[in-house]
C-alpha cells in the first residue's frame, strides 16, 4: 500500500486499470472489502462497456443488426482499447469506428460494413448537427446571370455528402423498419456505386441519392469553390450537367446556409 | 468568489418530478400529463438542433425543468473542462433551468474519461481540489449548482474523510448545496458497510435542495451480494423507508423519480410518483399528529 500517491495518480490508475483488465496498478490502492479488489475494478469495466455499447448501438444501429448483438459487443470492446473516450459527451463517440472496422480482421467477410458504419456516422452527425434555418428557396431568384457565377454557396451544417463503391443505402433501407426491399433483394456486388446527400433541414434527417456528377458539384461547393468552379467540376462528370435544374432542387430541399459574392 | 452566482429560485420547483427520457417526449408533448417539473440530463441536449432538443422546448413550454450534469466532472484531479462548461452553460440561456446539478464524482483524466460516475478517494486533498472546481463551475456557470451523493462499488485504502463529512464541507466551504439521493445511499451503505440512517441525519437541513430516488439491481461477486445503481427498476421498499425519514428531515423539497434502463410506459413513472406522492401525504400528516 502507498498512501503518497496524489489524487492525480490514483485517477490515472483507475483509468488505465477501467481500459485494461490486465493493467493491476490502482489494486493495492482499494479496500478488499467485501469483494477483491478485482472484483470491485470488475463492475467498472462492464459499466463501461455497457455504457459505450448503449450509446453505439444508437448510432451504429444498421451495423449492428447487420453482425449480430454478439459480434457488436465485442468488436466494441476491441474498438475501445485502440479509442478510449476523450470527452463525456458521448454523441462524439465514435468517429473512427467505420476505419477501424475496415481494419478489424473478424469483419472481413463484409467489405462493406465499414461503408455502413460511415454511412451511419454521417447520419448521426447530420442529426446533432447545430440548428440553422436553411437559404429559402428563392433567394437567387432575379440573380444577374453574371453574379451568379461567382457565387459562394455554403453548404448547411448538417449536409454530409456520402460515396461508396457498394449499395450502401439500399442496404441501409432494408434494415429500416416497414422497408420494402429485403437485403436478398440487393445485389451487393453490382447495385453499386451509391452517392448520397444526408441533411436535416428542419428536425428529420433526409436522404436524398445522387447522381455522381449532382455529388461532385456539391463535394466542390463544400470544399468552398465558387459556383462556377463547381459546375466544370460537375460537367467533367456529366457534359450534360444542369445547373439551373440542380439548383433549385437543391434550393427546394433547403441544402444550402448562405450565399455570398 | 460567489459574487456573480445568481441564487436559484427554487420555489419554482417543488413537488414530485420526473426524469425525461426520449421514449416518453411525444406522449409528454401530446398529452401534457399533471406533473409539477422534469428532470433531464444536459449532456444529452448539447447539440441545440437535434430533435430531442426541439423536443425539450416544447416540454419547457409547458413545464419546469432542472438540468442534471453528469459530465463536469469536478472531482478530477485537474479543472472542469472550459468547453464542457460552455455547452452546459449554452443550455441554461437556451433552456432556464431552475436547478442546476452534477455529482461527487470525477469521470477522466489526461483526457481519457469513462462514461461513468467514479468514486474518489476521500483525502484532504480531493476536498480541497473539488471545492476549487465547484468554485470555477458556479463562477462560470454564474449559477449555484447542486451535488449529489454517489453510489460506488469501491472504496480507496487512502481515504480519511466520511463521504458525509466530506460531501457536507464541500458544500459549505463552496457555497454549492445538495441533491441528496436516497437509493444511492441506501447502495453505498450496503456495499460499504455503513448505516444510512446516519448518513442522512449527519446532513444539515439547509444544504438539501433536491432528493433523487430510483431502483437498484443487485449483483453476485465472489459469494458476495453488491448493490448495483442502475435506475431500471421501481423504488425498492427499503429505501421508501428512508424516504419517510429524509422527508421529516428535510420538508418541502422537491423530489425525483428516475429511471434510465430499460425504461418502462410512462404510467410506470406516474405510479411510481403517485405513491411518493402519498407517502409525503402520510407522513407529514403522522408528524402534524405527533
Amino acid at each position: 500500500m502507498n498512501t503518497s500517491h496524489t489524487l492525480r495518480q490514483i485517477q490515472q490508475q483507475f483509468i488505465n486499470s477501467a481500459y485494461n483488465s490486465e493493467d493491476t496498478a490502482l489494486y493495492p490502492h482499494i479496500s478488499s472489502s467485501p469483494v477483491s479488489a478485482k472484483g470491485h475494478t470488475d463492475i467498472y469495466r462492464i459499466n463501461l462497456i455497457a455504457g459505450i455499447t448503449k450509446a453505439m448501438e444508437l448510432t451504429f444501429p444498421v451495423t449492428q443488426q447487420l453482425v449480430g448483438d454478439d459480434f457488436f459487443r465485442a468488436s466494441i470492446k476491441h474498438y475501445l482499447s485502440s479509442s478510449p473516450l476523450c470527452s463525456t459527451n458521448l454523441d462524439d463517440y465514435g468517429s473512427d469506428f467505420p476505419a477501424f472496422l475496415s481494419k478489424f480482421k473478424p469483419a472481413q467477410n463484409l467489405p462493406w460494413l465499414a461503408d455502413i458504419s460511415q454511412f451511419e456516422w454521417h447520419f448521426h452527425c447530420s442529426a446533432i448537427a447545430p440548428y440553422s434555418p436553411p437559404l429559402p428557396a428563392n433567394a437567387l431568384s432575379g440573380m444577374p446571370p453574371e453574379d451568379f457565377l461567382t457565387l459562394e454557396l455554403n453548404l448547411h451544417p448538417s449536409a454530409q455528402l456520402f460515396y461508396s463503391s457498394w449499395p450502401i443505402m439500399s442496404i441501409w433501407e432494408s434494415h429500416q423498419p416497414n422497408s420494402d426491399i429485403t437485403l436478398s433483394d440487393i445485389n451487393i456486388t453490382t447495385d453499386g456505386p451509391t452517392h448520397a446527400l444526408l441533411h436535416r433541414p428542419n428536425i428529420k434527417v433526409n436522404i436524398h441519392h445522387l447522381n455522381s456528377a449532382s455529388y461532385a458539384f456539391l463535394n466542390a461547393l463544400q470544399a468552398n469553390k465558387p459556383l462556377f468552379s463547381a459546375f466544370e467540376i460537375a460537367c467533367e462528370k456529366d457534359e450534360d450537367f444542369d445547373l439551373i435544374e440542380n439548383l433549385s432542387t437543391q434550393l427546394q430541399i433547403g441544402i444550402f446556409s448562405t450565399a455570398s459574392k | 468568489m460567489q459574487e456573480n452566482i445568481k441564487h436559484n429560485n427554487v420555489q419554482t420547483i417543488s413537488g414530485v418530478g420526473l426524469g425525461l427520457r426520449h421514449r416518453h417526449f411525444q406522449e409528454i408533448i401530446e398529452s401534457q400529463p399533471n406533473i409539477p417539473w422534469f428532470e433531464v440530463h444536459t449532456e444529452n441536449f448539447f447539440s441545440n438542433g437535434s430533435a430531442a432538443s426541439h423536443h425539450l422546448h416544447r416540454i419547457r413550454e409547458q413545464y419546469p425543468l432542472s438540468a442534471h450534469c453528469v459530465g463536469m466532472s469536478l472531482g478530477s484531479a485537474e479543472p472542469p473542462r472550459e468547453e464542457h462548461l460552455a455547452q452546459v452553460k449554452s443550455f441554461i440561456e437556451r433552456y432556464q433551468p431552475s436547478l442546476i446539478s452534477d455529482h461527487l464524482s470525477w469521470s477522466g483524466i489526461d483526457n481519457v474519461f469513462l462514461p461513468d460516475l467514479l468514486p474518489i478517494p476521500y483525502t484532504q486533498e480531493a476536498l480541497d481540489t473539488l471545492i476549487n472546481n465547484i468554485n470555477q463551475a458556479q463562477d462560470y456557470l454564474s449559477h449555484q449548482i447542486l451535488i449529489e451523493n454517489p453510489s460506488s462499488y469501491l472504496a480507496f485504502t487512502a481515504s480519511e474523510i466520511e463521504e458525509w463529512d466530506f460531501l457536507v464541507t464541500a458544500a459549505k466551504r463552496s457555497g454549492c448545496v445538495i441533491l441528496l439521493d436516497i437509493n444511492n445511499i441506501y447502495v453505498s451503505a450496503h456495499n460499504h458497510s455503513f448505516d444510512a440512517l446516519s448518513y442522512i441525519n449527519s446532513i444539515p437541513t439547509d444544504l438539501v435542495q433536491e432528493i433523487h430516488l430510483a431502483g437498484f439491481s443487485s449483483r453476485d461477486i465472489e459469494g458476495q451480494t453488491i448493490l448495483i445503481d442502475d435506475h431500471g427498476a421501481p423504488v425498492h421498499e427499503p429505501v421508501w423507508a428512508l424516504y419517510r425519514h429524509a422527508i421529516q428531515r428535510f420538508p418541502n423539497i422537491p423530489t425525483l423519480i428516475e429511471w434510465d434502463t430499460d425504461v418502462p410506459d410512462f404510467n410506470v413513472l406516474i405510479a411510481e410518483k403517485n405513491l411518493a406522492d402519498t407517502i409525503i401525504a402520510d407522513t407529514l400528516k403522522n408528524k402534524k399528529i405527533a
